[in-house]
């Protein structure tokens, strides 16, 4: 790996970070709405209360948020922020923190939703190298491929709530919503916490595997379908290689580049992208509190958790950027090839 | 009686009725002290000791570890609080917590009661313009510090003193000056009359009003006022909160804040309640959906969930024998909430700038066919902008020749299209109301929350058939497009009358309500109308028992209802099956000692009013 | 002796698809001596490559195999599939036909020839190894240090050096080169077939050489073997059949080539090869055939029969 290919990477990901960052902001302000202002109306509306200093109050919270500093101010602050990654406090949850809610709610999804991508991609692999293969009967396909195709194209939460339904509900096999056990408090050191967390988990995890797998597996199968046509593949087999070796070292070893290059952008969405299966579940991450600042202009905490997110996807491509070269040598550091 | 000896008292006579009960059985004496299922707790006597099922309540720890699940309380609100919330910042609506507060009354509308509670009494100066308020002897906060008049001066001082803190409207607008003429007795004078500030300001009732949150000086002063609106209500490092109710915060996290039975109550050290609550934990978790709601209730998970659609209320009854509602196992499944639904006009956008276009909405509308449409028939219709309530109806019988002129749930679509006629309209080709530029009217219906999903298609509908190019919305701005003046017609309720009609009259304030082009966010309507200011003016100058009365409701009605800055549509209900499982003695329409959400100001009284089964 | 190394013997190859039974192979039967250089020719489609892999025994489903195919008298139609991956490579190897794409894309040199050894029981040590490498590359013709490079990173002609390297490095009998040299240009085409030709000499191996290319096959082959549509038209020695071929088709490809001994490309005959799903009875030439017997030709599938010693032709004029 040559240093400039490592600079150029980081460069671009700053850029891409800034980028994003710059477009974050702009967007919610383009909206022209107020959330203070909105905040407070709701308040008095549903209160059905008049509110004599409430116009004292907006400007009040106006002023503690900076939100009546010209826009090229709040814009500095905002990126200084974002370099920081300190987003202040939230308006609707104020006086709490962004990164109070971003971590305190992250964490709750993070573990189950990582774990589910794991298992999602390397079952999702194997089970569809397996169909694609050629030396698999063909009637194991023509059981499992049909209802693949319908999980994979279920959204989550409709299988979230199939799972809820039955396991949960019908059967009370385990738990139907929360992150852990509510007679439990939140203690990431002890054992016991995780357990409970993990019974917890059993339900999201399957509702995102089942979904998730179907879908690398029927595209891993069609790559896999690809590659055994290539003539490497045949020659493979003429050089009298065994079943395992084949499979493993030439088929499925070229078969997975283009999912890997899926996961890396899978990761990406790490912390928001199991948004409806963690609010089925009643799990008050990170997605759903996305939803709820988007729907209340709550911009500092809109602006955090997009930020993280955006960072997580530079991150997770930065990361592809360096590890693809490994895994595919016709990919080079190098700027560009013939 | 002193802590301790009371806390040993409790041990004993626990102890002793356990083996009472067991003698009575025929049990070995060295088994472990059980449940007697069929012992039933309604019929004892409240006395001063604990009930004899289940384990003994933990006293001695704080915050308390592990309860039974029959004696902890789990309902559904919205997302919890998670500890970090700030007493004096942040909006404190429904937020769940209300159970650590102590008001000096509580008001339960259905059963028309008023418990007094940390005031024992209170008077109105003679002029309307002051109020005397003593409070009860004994009270303490948690820490043990007693409770005077001294604290609430602090409060009101503070919300005056302070910008920017919740709740502090009516005290800014109304007290001159609040002073403890002793540690009991508290008096303030205000700056203009007002016969409704104890009621307004003092009383818990429903999730409404700008009560002043009673809060511990001795704890409060010693923050600053800049500070005072980040510091966190739930602290426990620092022993917060700090409160007199017999509940305090044991933990709080995004998943469930769990409010625990301190380890003593004033309220039970004085004799004020017999006894100390049944229920030991109320935990309250974070509202998901209606079909986890409903089944959690069915699994018994949870005991109280949200308000739920009514299609869910029905399905959810007839899967589970220990649920029912306010109205038992029947339609409508639940109790007039204080917000009448209507569909508000912009009335400074023509053509709904004219009364008549308003009158021909009106009439277009067939309130009971969204009731039986929307509500498979669990509602009721809305005659006016009040909440059906004993008081308010009495008054409403009273000008019943007003309310017959003008009879809003009249559904006659030849007037309305006389009217539409006579505000100079004809129909284009496809039978729509065109104006004269042949341009079609904007009349959208916003749904101002998704609850209105049920109904807010059935009035666009009627108003399509009568002529009106309506459509349903519920863009994700509805509240920028109903300040904007975008939206034409906004369908959302309206209130905070209870007892008399003053404070839903004050919604429409003409300062509020700004023309076209500007942001109007105080008036639901923009309409405004001088001799309707007048008429409210003195209704807020009267107190509400006053016999006068009748004759101000009158005269404002009158203008109201020709002008018809809104029509009313339907009462909402909140429809709230709860599991009889683990407690019983609900509220419920043949017991309302109060209104029986959990996420309401009252629920202290609900909780008090529960009584445990011992299920397991 | 003259024990034939490879006797085909009724080979069919039918792939049972919904259209009908595509009979790719339809009865071939052939032998080859040890040493003996083989051409097989014929048109697109007309079977070489199915034939090739399935004496391979590659044929996937829904193809099948029957018939013999026995290598030094082992019958490799009946052999357990085990038994059949050790004998390639070892026994019988190929040259594919694709050299751009015929190596694993994500492995080095090293490995690719590597895998072979160590897949047939062959355990090196690390210098052994590199030895062995050192030595298969010497042969063809490579550097050694091809050995760590990627295929990406060789030239066309190089990799079908390494593929070349690999078909021998177990030392088989039998090498089957499926048009070795298609993908690559002109100057290179006769380097690498004159290391495979020099090789197959050296070693003593058996070869059959699948192409077009007649100019090739004369320079490089002994026998010849001319399929048509899944059967086989006609065998015999390279030189008498260039001299007087017997089957119409055979005729009608020797005269189309420009002139005899130069290099020249197969250009084809007038009209196109029948479908071979569910083909009609009958010799399937019979449709473009300037000798067509009326009333046979169309009916009677003719029969593989040995006209002279040496010659074997499917064709009702030598009945």
């Amino acid at each position: 790996m040559t240093l400039s290919y490592f600079v150029r990477r980081v460069f671009f990901l700053f850029l891409v970070v800034w980028t994003a960052a710059t477009i974050n902001f702009v967007l919610p302000h383009l909206a022209g709405r107020d959330p203070i202002k909105e905040q407070m109306l709701i308040q008095i509306a549903s209160q059905g209360r008049t509110q004599a200093d409430a116009e004292a109050m907006i400007r009040t919270y106006t002023r503690l948020f900076g939100l009546d500093r010209p826009l090229w101010e709040q814009y500095l602050t905002y990126i200084g922020n974002v370099m920081r990654l300190d987003f202040g406090y939230s308006i609707n949850n104020y006086p709490r923190t962004v990164m109070d809610i971003i971590i305190s709610r992250g964490r709750l999804t993070l573990p189950f939703v990582v774990v589910s991508i794991f298992i999602s991609f390397t079952f999702g692999i194997l089970l569809g190298a397996f169909l694609g293969w050629n030396r698999t009967p063909q009637w194991v396909s023509n059981l499992v491929v049909p209802p693949m195709l319908v999980l994979s194209s279920v959204p989550q939460f409709l299988v979230a709530l199939v799972l809820i339904y039955f396991v949960a509900f019908r059967m009370r096999l385990l738990p139907m919503n929360g992150a852990y056990p509510r007679t439990m408090v939140e203690d990431w050191g002890s054992l016991t916490f995780w357990m409970g967390y993990a019974k917890h988990a059993i339900l999201p995890i399957l509702s995102m595997v089942l979904v998730d797998a179907s879908g690398w597996a029927l595209g891993m199968r069609a790559m896999m379908v690809t590659v055994e046509g290539e003539d490497y593949a045949t020659f493979a087999e003429a050089k009298g290689l065994t079943t395992w070796r084949v499979f493993f070292r030439y088929l499925l070893r070229n078969a997975l580049l283009p999912p890997l290059t899926g996961l890396a952008i899978r990761l990406g969405f790490i912390i928001t992208g199991a948004s409806l299966v963690e609010s089925f579940f009643a799990y008050n991450g990170l997605g759903s509190t996305l939803g709820g600042a988007i729907g209340n202009f709550d911009y500092f905490l809109l602006y955090g958790i997009v930020t993280i997110m955006v960072m997580c996807i530079a991150l997770a491509t930065f990361v592809m950027d360096m590890i693809y070269p490994l895994l595919d040598p016709r990919i080079s550091y190098k700027a560009q090839r013939g | 009686m002193s802590n301790i000896s009371r806390r040993d008292f409790l041990r004993v006579s626990t102890t002793a009725v356990a083996g009472a009960l067991l003698a009575a059985c025929g049990a070995p004496a060295t088994e472990a002290p059980k449940v007697e299922p069929t012992a039933k707790p309604a019929e004892e006597k409240p006395a001063a000791t604990a009930t004899p099922k289940g384990p003994v309540r933990p006293v001695d720890a704080w915050p308390v570890g592990e309860l039974p699940r029959n004696r902890t309380l789990i309902y559904y609100n919205n997302t919890p609080p998670n500890g970090n919330f700030a007493l004096w910042g942040a909006d404190p609506h429904q937020a769940g917590w209300a159970i650590c507060q102590e008001p000096a009354a509580f008001y339960g509308v259905h059963g028309d009661k008023q418990y007094m509670w940390l005031a024992e009494s209170y008077k109105y100066a003679d002029d309307g313009k002051g109020l005397t308020v003593v409070f009860r002897k004994g009270i303490k906060w948690s820490d043990g510090t007693p409770f005077t008049a001294n604290d609430v001066v602090w409060s009101m001082d503070t919300l005056k003193r302070v910008d920017g803190l919740q709740k502090a409207g009516n005290v800014k607008a109304t007290v001159e000056k609040a002073e403890a003429v002793d540690d009991l007795t508290l008096k303030l004078t205000f700056n203009q009359v007002d016969w409704r500030f104890f009621f307004t300001s003092m009383t818990f009732r429903f999730d409404l009003g700008d009560n002043t949150l009673i809060q511990p000086k001795h704890y409060w002063s010693t923050v600053a006022d800049d500070k005072l609106r980040e510091d966190k209500f739930y602290d426990p490092a620092k022993g917060l909160p700090i409160s007199t109710s017999p509940y305090g915060v044991g933990v709080s996290n995004e998943q469930y804040t769990n409010y625990d039975l301190r380890k003593s109550w004033w309220a039970v050290e004085t004799g004020f309640v017999d006894k100390e609550p049944d229920v030991w934990r109320i935990q309250q978790q974070p509202f998901t959906n209606d079909t986890l709601a409903a089944q959690l209730l069915i699994n018994k998970e949870i005991d109280h969930p949200l308000d739920l659609r009514p299609f869910v209320v029905a399905s959810t009854l007839a899967q589970a024998d220990h649920l029912s509602t306010w109205t038992g196992r029947k339609p409508p499944y639940g109790y007039v909430d204080w917000w009448p639904i209507s569909v508000q006009f912009c009335t400074k956008k023509p053509p709904f700038d004219n009364p008549k276009v308003r009158w021909a909405v009106a009439y277009a509308l067939n309130q009971q066919a969204i009731v039986d449409i929307g509500w498979s028939g669990a509602g009721t219709v809305a005659m006016s902008p009040f909440p059906a309530y004993p008081k308010l109806n009495a008054l409403l019988d009273q000008i019943k020749d007003v309310t017959d002129k003008y009879n809003v749930l009249e559904f006659n679509l030849e007037k309305s299209a006389a009217l539409m006629t006579e505000a100079g309209f004809t129909k284009d080709g496809e039978g729509f109301w065109v104006d004269k530029d042949g341009v079609r009217p904007d009349a959208d219906v916003y749904a101002g929350v998704p609850l209105f999903g049920d109904i807010a298609p059935v009035v666009a509908e009627q108003l399509r058939q009568a002529g009106f190019y309506s459509q349903h919305k519920a863009p994700p701005d509805v509240w920028a497009a109903k300040v904007d003046g975008r939206a034409s017609m906004f369908l959302f309720g309206h209130g905070g009358a209870t007892i008399d009609p003053f404070d839903t009259l004050q919604l429409y304030q003409e300062a509020n309500a700004a023309p076209m082009g500007e942001q109007s966010w105080g008036n639901i309507t923009r309409w405004d109308d001088p001799e309707f200011a007048k008429a409210r003016q003195e209704i807020k100058n009267t107190a509400p028992d006053d016999p006068k009365m009748v004759e101000l409701f009158k005269k404002t009605m009158e203008i109201w209802y020709a002008a018809l800055p809104d029509c009313p549509i339907v009462q909402w209900y909140h429809r709230i099956p709860v599991s009889n499982w683990y407690f019983t003695n609900w509220p419920d329409e043949t017991n309302p000692y109060m209104n029986s959400a959990l996420w309401h100001w009252t629920m202290l009284q609900v909780v008090l009013g529960l009584k445990a089964t011992g299920n397991a | 002796m003259n024990q034939p190394l490879l006797e085909i013997k009724d080979l069919k190859t039918y792939f049972y698809v919904k259209a009908g039974t595509v009979k790719a192979v339809d009865g071939v039967t052939l032998n080859l001596d040890p040493g003996v250089k083989m051409g097989l020719v014929g048109e697109s489609g007309s079977g070489k490559t199915t034939m090739a892999l399935a004496v391979m025994r590659m044929i996937k489903p829904p193809g099948t195999i029957q018939g013999k195919i026995s290598l030094n008298g082992v019958d490799l139609v009946t052999l357990s599939n085990e038994e059949m991956r050790k004998a390639r490579l070892s026994q019988i190897s190929m040259i594919p036909q694709g050299a751009m794409n015929s190596l694993n894309p994500v492995a080095r040199i090293r490995n690719q020839i590597l895998d072979g050894l160590e897949d047939h029981g062959v355990k090196l040590s690390k210098s052994e190894a590199n030895d062995r490498l050192a030595q298969l590359l010497q042969i063809v013709e490579l550097p050694t240090k091809v050995a760590d490079m990627y295929p990406h990173e060789l030239s066309g002609g190089m990799k079908q050096r390494v593929t070349v390297a690999i078909a021998i490095s177990m030392g088989p009998k039998l090498i089957i080169a499926d048009e070795p040299t298609s993908a690559l240009d002109v100057v290179i085409q006769r380097q690498v077939m004159e290391t495979i030709t020099r090789l197959v000499r050296e070693l003593n191996l058996s070869m059959i050489l699948i192409g077009h290319d007649m100019g090739l096959m004369a320079q490089s082959v002994e026998r010849l073997a001319v399929m048509y549509a899944g059967k086989l038209a006609e065998t015999g020695g390279v030189k008498e059949m260039f001299a007087d071929p017997l089957h119409p088709y055979t005729q009608k490809m020797i005269s189309s080539l420009p002139v005899l001994g130069r290099r020249g490309v197969f250009e084809g005959i007038q009209g196109i090869p029948p479908s071979v799903i569910n083909p009609p009875p009958g010799c399937l030439f019979a449709a473009r055939c300037p000798k067509v017997i009326a009333g046979t030709c169309q009916e009677i599938s003719p029969a593989l029969r040995e006209v002279r010693p040496g010659r074997w032709v499917s064709c009702h004029l030598y009945n």
